[in-house]
């Protein structure tokens, strides 16, 4: 493992950073840094299968609270293309909204009906928090890796 | 696995272990950082738990 920082270039910097978000911990095994690389695998990987086995609910944005809601998504998000397989498979359909029609107490789209199958579950409060977390998770590994690239960090 | 406390000791593993990693680099150092941010949590945990004990659940 190198001790000294060391710029690796602006484009294998920026395709780590891009590695890095497609599959957590390969920017930084892409770096050079391997032994940590597998180790964020392993960690994003549990924290974000924990989720899915806990009833974790995909986020949406819902137009009654945007800026939450839009928080929750980015979360999300930051685990990378897992978590569109994911959220296809839990809600049925790749949306990241909530249909306007359907903000209500009693929803009807079917993905209305479906997050409050889950939101039913006693687990979906745990689940959703592994969720959130791999995501911020992924996100750091970003901006680590970024600045390893830079030669910010060793 | 149901236990609010089983699923917070788990959380602060995974957290804990994550930070260590990503900002210490020597084995030892990695080692009492993770130990010390996952005492810290459990403690908060705790004590926030605690302190909320009047409020009704």
């Amino acid at each position: 493992m190198s001790t000294q920082p060391e710029e690796h270039g602006a484009g294998r910097t920026l395709l780590a950073c891009i590695a890095a978000w497609l599959i957590p911990g390969a920017g930084h095994f892409l770096l050079g840094r391997r032994g940590r690389g597998v180790v964020f695998f392993l960690l994003v990987g549990t924290t974000f299968s924990l989720g899915l086995a806990f009833d974790g609910k995909p986020a949406v944005v819902d137009r009654r609270q945007p800026l939450l809601s839009w928080l929750q998504v980015f979360a999300n998000v930051g685990a990378g293309p897992a978590e569109m397989v994911a959220r296809r498979c839990v809600l049925g359909e790749l949306t990241y909204v909530l249909p306007a029609d359907d903000a209500g107490p009693t929803p009807r789209s079917p993905v209305g009906l479906k997050l409050r199958e889950i939101t039913r579950s006693a687990r979906t409060g745990y689940g959703t928090a592994y969720l959130w977390t791999a995501g911020l998770m992924n996100i750091l590994l970003i901006l680590d890796a970024f600045d390893i690239g830079i030669g910010r960090k060793s | 696995m149901q236990s609010h406390f089983g699923h917070m000791l788990l959380f602060t593993g995974l957290v804990s272990t994550f930070f260590a990693v990503l900002s210490r680099s020597e084995s030892r150092r990695r080692i009492r950082f993770g130990l010390t941010m996952a005492a810290c949590m459990i403690l908060l945990a705790l004590g926030l738990a605690w302190a909320m004990y009047p409020f009704p659940g």
